[in-house]
């Protein structure tokens, strides 16, 4: 990797990729706020490595029924740069806490109908109980810190944002 | 001194908008902002209270000063994931 920076032609974005990338742990980890639906094996991907003997893929997605009502589909807000700083802070402190080589977050935004992903989250470590409690302290930060919100599109055509802890949902609409 | 309030969700709902530029006496804090919010549209009160708020994409206390052009974040409780 060293030799990136002393030979041929690339240019100064490349070699900030390259920074960024080993930073993070793995030549392809990302992470993204997007549009269009998870590309879940890639996000698994993205983390493995042969010096790892394990790599994790966590994906949370639409839940048909929250008790007895039913979803037709959520939609999702994002702050989206504040999302990405806060996405990495905690990106930057799992890597502190366990032995990860890689990680990946990934959070969908828009329209997520049911069935579908709105968040993948992948890890890889050389063994896998790094991989397992990282990926439930990422999860548990993720819904408490990350500036997402959900908005509950219920089959009867009622629709409610969700926020904790302030008596506006009628049920709890927790996923994942 | 100028400045810019981003709104999300249930808060957005309220606001109308998702952004607002607030002219605020100099040196006032992001308490002062809740207080001026609230009094400016009372339904925001329980939000106001259960929320969080960022300065240039940082979460901050009440405390925190404001400044001409600051990006505030008024962050109602989040449900990512």
């Amino acid at each position: 990797m060293r030799s990136s920076f002393t030979t041929g032609p690339k240019s100064a974005s490349f070699h900030l990729l390259v920074v960024v990338s080993w930073l993070a742990g793995g030549m392809t980890a990302m992470i993204k706020i997007v549009v269009d639906a998870i590309d879940e094996q890639a996000t698994l991907e993205s983390v493995k490595s042969s010096r790892c003997g394990a790599a994790l893929l966590f994906v949370g997605s639409t839940r048909q029924f929250t008790g007895s009502r039913e979803t037709a589909e959520l939609k999702y807000e994002c702050y989206e740069e504040m999302a990405v700083k806060v996405l990495s802070d905690l990106r930057r402190q799992a890597m502190q806490k366990w032995p990860l080589e890689a990680c990946s977050l990934v959070h969908r935004v828009g329209t997520v109908e049911v069935g579908q992903a709105s968040i993948a989250v992948a890890a890889s470590s050389p063994h896998r109980i790094d991989c397992f409690e990282a990926l439930v302290w990422l999860m548990d930060q993720i819904k408490q810190q990350v500036p997402i919100w959900k908005q509950e599109n219920w089959a009867d055509g009622t629709r409610e944002w969700i926020h904790p802890g302030t008596g506006l949902e009628k049920d709890a609409a927790e996923k994942g | 001194m100028i400045v810019n309030v981003s709104f999300f969700a249930a808060v957005k709902d309220i606001m109308g908008t998702e952004k607002l530029e607030l002219s605020m006496d100099d040196e006032s804090t992001v308490g002062d902002l809740k207080q001026t919010l609230v009094e400016q549209n009372p339904a925001l009160l329980e939000l106001v209270e259960k929320s969080v708020f960022s300065v240039d994409q940082e979460y901050v206390n009440d405390e925190k000063q404001l400044y001409h052009g600051a990006e505030v974040g008024f962050i109602p409780p989040v449900s990512g994931g």
